[in-house]
């Protein structure tokens, strides 16, 4: 739902197009304001037509009501209202009182103001001018998105807006007009006759209202349209909203408004600590300004004030209601924060932002609270709204989206992708942003021991990058509430990935050809908390290689961490004990190699540069020569000679009666035409491992399922007989059912998917120059031995014994290898032997034995965690690897505590495959596979509530 | 003067009252059009002295609906001043009106700058002659006013003070009223002071009329005793002068319809727009105010997040809205009337639109249809000769004729003879830099400077 609405927004959010219909949102949080209790544990507002129709934790909105959940982490609050903006222009009057002029036509309805619905705010005040006059017009109020844009415009008059603070004194204009250049007075010059003082401001404002009730003679200082625009508004009984900065200037106010019946909003009250007192009886309405920090001089003069941001908690503790303005609308939330000092409570700060300033501006019964029959204003937060740290997710006028942090991040990273050169089928299909996650849990688990409580984890572009009890909240950072936060369990040694009990396949078929996201038991397994597998074949041959992926990973480029985790050897072994003497030679071999080709760096032979043209001008020859085959070929009309069958084969075909069901072969050919690959099919929920021939034209492949085993026999065919365009045509036997079909080649290539971490022999150049010196020919298993030491792959030694134990670990030792000692169900009883030779010991069932006949209980896991020999956990099963924790939490409760079997879960195992700085850990740097718990980690009571891997939520 | 009867054998000629007649034949007589039909079909009197062009194009002269161009200065310091009129402000020889010759135009409305709040009285004119007098065709053509900011000013304070000359208004009308009650005199001898003449029709009262407001009893005032800096406006609130108003942002033109609703001159106003006001099309099609677009025609904005740039071509949005409108080249020298409507018809308007924009419809705007815009009978004799399509990068404006006199001649144009060919003009000294050419272009650009607002 949520993905669905985002890409539909995406396109709207710029155009604000009013979309009027139904809408529930949903957030953990609910702040409705104005007095409303707070809704905790989930809750909902139902929007209709614009107006809030309910809202409650159990909201009944008809079926099929298009929803927005937010997640447990919103909150969910009112949008916020601005009682001041600076949208206007700007421009004092030239008069000292000019109620004639209309903040209304200050009004610009064709501008958006993205940065203040990204800030939360929907309603704002607009000045008629600068501020700094007595009368400087009347304001306005306008919501900033939501409705057509004339609409907007909801107040076009709130009044009467002035000030008798200092700039307001000191600007000229006061009594006397400047005087412009005209034809009739000639040129004029500005007359400076205002009052500097308090008492000057409060006898012109007395003026100017006896002028307006017809009593004073002062047409000529104010001019005549002044007097009959107040008069106008007085009869009315507007509002005057008046700035007054300091507790002298808020007492003249009171004063001066205290016998007349004139409602009156003091705004300002900087520089007035004092004035809460008398406030509390005076009965007017207040706008606290907080002023913007800043670094500007204030003067040496020990007496000057400073503006303060105690005031609202004075005000607060006065009982004395008011609203809290900032310098910007954007501001809004950072000001109630300052105003916070003195003490005063958020919700008091958060309803002075919302429902009070409603109140302040007149529209306290449209917007500014939650409640039923009001606007459908609201704003989503990724956490609470007074804290700096959190960010809107989303703003809502009138019930429309009309900020989306996500449909902006998303447009952008297409827009930035597209920049990037990405094709626009590869835009098409990549819909999904990596996720921006804040994860707030009570008990952070980092994997190595440590817990945070309560703890806080920032996941952004699948990599965790903030662990802390509090973390920042970029924009657009979605919060997932829950008990429990632990990394994601790690199988050492499973066969999830696999299908059937023994596949057949070559030694030299490489595990990463086969792995492809999407498998629905690869989710199960996740979902069940085992994000990472260090994957083999059961029955596989020693001294092969396993990888490591992650089974639940949507993107195939991000499946493998290791295409060559851990070399498998067995002890005690003739072979394993070649391999190690082999390695001394190789890793010699190639210390002799380095420093040769350091001493040739440092000395560079001249390039003959003519043998170089020489060779690429043969080469052209050979590839014209190549051209012309293939043209030749073209031309035969013949059917072409039978060609290699490696590729990608991909259509949508008739399988078991139904159409439109999609197959897809990738095949490796190798030599002497033998076929290994992969098939997917519609009717088959997992990967199939196929084997096979190729003879001439004919195609034969066979694999083996759950449900039995699937046969291919395929005939290579091709379109309009251009060798370019082959298919292969034939028929599948599956469950007994034949299905004919035909399957064009997509690709020449077997897609195999990125290693994300280089093996050496990589980035050798093919050009060698001559003099070079040679490096020895690679040797995939030594090399594993060699990557071992330098902690870049694993070596894992199936040994049981004691005295096999022995001998196996000082023979590595010998090497200068840390073995993981796999399946060395006595190795605790030869810890000090080991302890500090091995990177670990893996046990072949659990690790509880019992003994005196069950009088005494040990737990082998406990007692080598305990000495320092990290320990894990292995599955040696495919889906079954989903009971990994379950199995963990069953060791933990005898004789071991839940703390050791989830790090002998997480971190130990990532030690023991050598990816401590990748995986097992929740650590800056790490990837962002997370499990969330509803309750402490390994207990039986406990239960998995999210699983992310690599920052992006598993679905089910 | 001009020749008693001429006729002019074209062709084409566009008329711009029905499809283009090829072989056509334009009688004159005098000042005026008497006859305008194909070659076969109008007989041309044995007097009439005979243009032959067969291989040339003859349109009406272009009308330019409003230019605040050929001025010693464009705008005014003064807020409100409708009591000025922009004839005394006019340059009969201005270079500009020499261009509008080269670009075959042949009537202008000249009202004063944008940065104004109300400005003079405009006047419509034909670009030849050497006095304002000669060139005149329709003094006090309307009063320009604006709705966007004037420096120094929001757009609070324009519309207070937009209000406020009105409010004004009426405030003085009443007290005259008022006055007269009493048997007061004041206003009669402030009139006698200022040298107003107290015969004619002016010496009589007369009944407001008007649809915004009225005074009650104005009748009894003499007309002549209303204060002349006032007068102008008493006849826009009575529907009697045009008002050309500067709306720079869509957001002044629900500002500038109100105020033109209060005080009843809405049907007699035209929208001067800036860029970007089609946003506002819709409230402009349902006030029914007629429309001059800014010259930029395509109205550009950027995405926020992508950049990528979103092109309107705005007078698309106004002709779908169906609101009337005039193209203007906005004082962009090279970018005359012909250079607009070639690029309206480039952005997708028919080609009768686009050149009905730069003729009937300024014409209409200025209500001097039946005189200007078309080649019609008793329509003024403005007639182009081009030598080709009017709307051809390519083609040339040859000759241009005004109430019946030839007044260009590109052949004999001094100024291209002097840049094309080096022949030095007459009466004048050889100036090797040729820095006489550049001042006067320098001269152009900076009337543009002054008119152009910063909003």
């Amino acid at each position: 739902m949520r993905t669905l609405f985002t890409l539909a927004c995406a396109a709207a959010l710029f155009q604000g197009v009013s979309q009027a219909e139904d809408l529930v949102v949903r957030a953990g949080t609910i702040h409705p304001c104005g007095g409303g209790e707070v809704l905790t544990g989930g809750a909902a507002i139902w929007i209709q037509d614009g107006k809030i129709k309910a809202i409650g934790k159990d909201v009944q909105a008809p079926l099929g009501t298009p929803e927005l959940d937010y997640g447990s982490g919103a909150v969910i609050a009112p949008g916020l209202v601005s009682t001041q903006s600076g949208y206007g222009t700007g421009v004092d009057p030239a008069r000292a009182a000019a109620p004639f002029v209309l903040a209304s036509d200050n009004f610009n309805p064709y501008f958006e103001y993205h940065s203040a619905l990204r800030a939360g705010v929907t309603t704002a005040f607009l000045e008629p001018g600068a501020g700094d006059r007595l009368i400087a017009g009347q304001g306005a109020v306008i919501k900033l998105a939501g409705e057509e844009p004339q609409e907007r415009l909801i107040v076009s008059s709130t009044g009467i807006v002035g000030s008798i603070a200092g700039n307001a004194r000191f600007s000229p204009g006061f009594w006397e007009p400047r005087l412009p250049a005209t034809v009739d007075m000639g040129l004029g010059f500005e007359n400076r006759q205002f009052p500097r003082t308090v008492m000057g401001a409060v006898i012109a404002l007395r003026e100017l209202i006896e002028l307006a009730q017809g009593n004073g003679d002062f047409a000529e200082e104010y001019g005549t349209p002044a007097g009959e625009a107040l008069a106008e508004l007085i009869r009315k009984n507007a509002v005057w909203r008046l700035r007054a900065e300091t507790d002298e200037e808020v007492a003249a106010l009171v004063e001066l408004f205290g016998t007349s019946a004139m409602p009156l909003v003091i705004e300002g009250l900087e520089l007035a600590p004092d004035s809460a007192a008398l406030l509390a009886q005076a009965n007017h309405r207040v706008i606290f300004t907080v002023t913007r920090p800043s670094l500007e001089n204030f003067g040496k003069d020990p007496d000057t004030e400073r503006p303060r941001y105690d005031v609202a908690a004075k005000l607060a503790k006065a009982g004395v209601p008011f609203a809290i303005q900032g310098w910007s609308p954007t501001s809004l939330r950072f000001a109630a924060g300052l105003a916070m000092r003195g003490g005063l409570d958020a919700n008091t700060a958060l309803e002075a932002i919302t429902s009070r300033a409603a109140e302040a501006l007149g529209v306290g019964d449209r917007v500014g609270s939650l409640r039923v029959g009001r606007d459908g204003d609201l704003v989503v937060y990724n956490g609470d709204p007074l804290n700096a740290g959190s960010s809107v997710l989303a703003t809502l006028v009138n019930g429309d989206v009309v900020y989306d942090a996500e449909a902006v991040a998303q447009k952008l990273r297409l827009h930035q992708a597209k920049q990037g050169g990405m094709p626009e089928a590869a835009l098409a299909s990549s819909t999904v942003i990596p996720s921006v996650t804040v994860l707030s849990v009570q008990e952070l688990h980092v994997g190595d021991g440590e817990v945070l409580r309560p703890g806080e984890l920032l996941i952004q572009n699948g990599e965790i990058t903030e662990v802390a009890q509090r973390v920042s909240r970029p924009a657009g950072a979605k919060v997932v509430q829950g008990y429990a936060a632990m990394p994601g369990a790690i199988d050492v040694f499973g066969f999830l990935g696999m299908e059937g009990a023994n596949p057949r396949y070559s030694k030299s078929f490489e595990m990463a050809r086969m792995v492809e996201p999407g498998d629905s038991v690869d989710r199960l397994v996740a979902l069940a908390g085992t994000t990472t597998v260090n994957m083999t074949a059961p029955g596989r041959p020693l001294q092969t290689t396993t990888m490591v992926y992650k089974p639940a990973e949507d993107h195939i480029d991000h499946m493998i961490v290791r295409d060559r985790g851990a070399l498998l050897v067995n002890w005690p072994s003739g072979a394993t004990a070649q391999l190690l003497h082999k390695e001394k030679e190789y890793s010699a071999d190639w210390a002799k190699y380095y420093k040769e080709l350091a001493a040739w760096k440092a000395n560079p032979p001249k390039e003959d540069a003519s043998k170089d043209e020489e060779k690429d001008d043969d080469e052209e020859k050979a590839d014209e020569e190549d051209d012309d085959k293939k043209k030749k070929k073209k031309k035969n009309k013949d059917k072409p000679a039978a060609i290699e069958a490696t590729g990608s084969y991909e259509a949508l075909v008739t399988l078991g009666g139904e159409e439109g069901q999609k197959l897809r072969l990738r095949l490796l050919e190798s030599e002497g035409g033998a076929l290994e690959g992969t098939l997917r099919m519609a009717d088959y929920p997992h990967l199939v491992l196929l084997t096979g021939q190729r003879e001439e034209y004919s195609i034969r492949l066979d694999g083996m399922t759950s449900q039995g085993g699937v046969a291919l026999a395929l005939d290579q065919e091709f379109v309009e007989n251009d060798v370019e365009k082959p298919f292969l045509k034939g028929r599948r036997l599956f469950k007994g059912i034949e299905d004919t079909f035909e399957l064009p080649r997509t690709s020449p290539e077997y897609p195999v998917a990125k290693r994300p971490i280089p093996t050496e022999d990589d980035d050798e150049d093919d050009d060698e120059p001559k003099g070079k010196p040679k490096p020895p020919s690679n040797d995939v298993l030594l090399d594993m031995l060699v990557n071992s030491r330098k902690g870049e792959a694993s070596v894992f030694v199936f040994v049981d014994r004691e005295d096999h134990i022995r001998s196996c670990v000082d023979a590595f030792a010998r090497a200068k290898i840390k073995p993981v000692l796999v399946f060395a169900d006595d190795a605790h009883e030869v810890i000090d032997h080991i302890r500090g030779k091995v990177a670990g010991v893996v046990l072949s069932g659990s690790p509880v034995v019992s003994s005196h006949r069950g009088l005494t209980v040990t737990n082998r896991f406990a007692r080598l965690q305990n000495a320092g020999i990290p320990v894990a956990f292995a599955s040696q099963a495919e889906e079954g690897a989903a009971g990994l924790i379950d199995v963990a939490t069953m060791a933990a409760a005898e004789a071991w505590s839940p703390a050791g079997a989830l790090r002998a879960l997480t971190a130990d195992a990532a030690s023991m495959l050598s990816l401590s700085n990748h995986l097992g850990t929740l650590q800056t740097g790490r990837a962002g596979d997370v499990l969330l718990l509803d309750g402490p980690p390994l207990t039986p009571s406990t239960s998995i509530v999210h699983v992310w891997v690599n920052g992006e939520p598993v679905s089910r | 003067m001009a020749q008693q009867k001429q006729a002019i054998k074209a062709g084409t000629v566009i008329t711009m009252t029905g499809e283009p007649i090829e072989n056509g034949v334009i009688l004159m007589d005098g000042t005026r059009i008497t006859a305008v039909g194909k070659a076969d079909e109008v007989e041309i009197p044995w007097d009439a002295e005979v243009t032959e062009a067969p291989n040339m194009v003859a349109m009406p002269g272009f009308v330019e609906a409003h230019s605040t161009d050929g001025t010693d200065r464009t705008n005014e310091t003064i807020d409100v001043a409708p009591f000025f009129d922009v004839q005394d402000s006019i340059n009969p020889v201005d270079f500009f009106f020499e261009n509008c010759l080269r670009y075959g135009v042949t009537t202008v409305n000249i009202q004063q700058g944008n940065n104004t709040v109300v400005a003079a009285m405009g006047a419509v004119v034909k670009p030849f002659g050497h006095t304002v007098d000669l060139q005149m065709v329709y003094p006090q053509s309307g009063i320009k006013m604006s709705i966007s900011p004037k420096s120094g000013k929001s757009r609070a304070t324009q519309a207070a003070t937009l209000r406020q000359a009105f409010h004004d208004l009426r405030a003085h009308l009443e007290e005259l009223v008022e006055e007269k009650k009493v048997g007061n005199d004041r206003a009669r001898r402030e009139a006698l002071a200022q040298g107003r003449d107290y015969e004619g029709e002016d010496a009589k009262g007369r009944a407001m009329t008007g649809k915004g407001w009225i005074v009650e009893g104005l009748e009894t005032v003499p007309r002549v005793e209303i204060d002349e800096k006032m007068a102008p406006l008493l006849k826009v609130v009575e529907g009697k002068m045009r008002v050309f108003m500067y709306c720079g942002s869509p957001a002044e033109v629900h500002t500038a319809i109100e105020i033109a609703k209060e005080n009843g001159f809405l049907e007699t106003m035209t929208f001067v727009l800036g860029s970007g006001c089609h946003k506002a099309a819709d409230a402009i099609a349902a006030a029914k105010v007629p429309v001059i677009l800014s010259s930029n025609l395509v109205h550009i904005e950027t995405d926020p997040l992508t950049e990528e740039e979103t092109r309107t071509f705005e007078a698309q949005v106004f002709q779908d809205k169906g609101v009337t409108f005039a193209l203007t080249s906005n004082n962009s020298g090279l970018e005359s009337l012909w250079y607009q409507a070639a690029l309206a018809v480039g952005q997708g308007l028919s080609r009768e639109d686009a050149l009905a924009a730069v003729t009937t419809v300024p014409a209409q705007l200025l209500g001097l249809s039946d005189r200007v815009g078309a080649l019609k009978p008793g329509a003024d004799a403005n007639v182009v000769l081009y030598d080709g399509d009017p709307l051809s990068m390519r083609s040339q404006v040859q000759h241009v004729f005004i109430d019946g006199q030839q007044v260009y001649d590109r052949a004999n144009d001094p100024r291209l003879k002097h840049l094309l060919e080096g022949e030095q003009p007459k009466g004048t000294q050889a100036d090797p830099d040729g820095a006489r050419e550049e001042s006067a272009e320098d001269e152009g650009s900076e009337d543009e400077d002054e008119s152009k607002k910063d909003d």
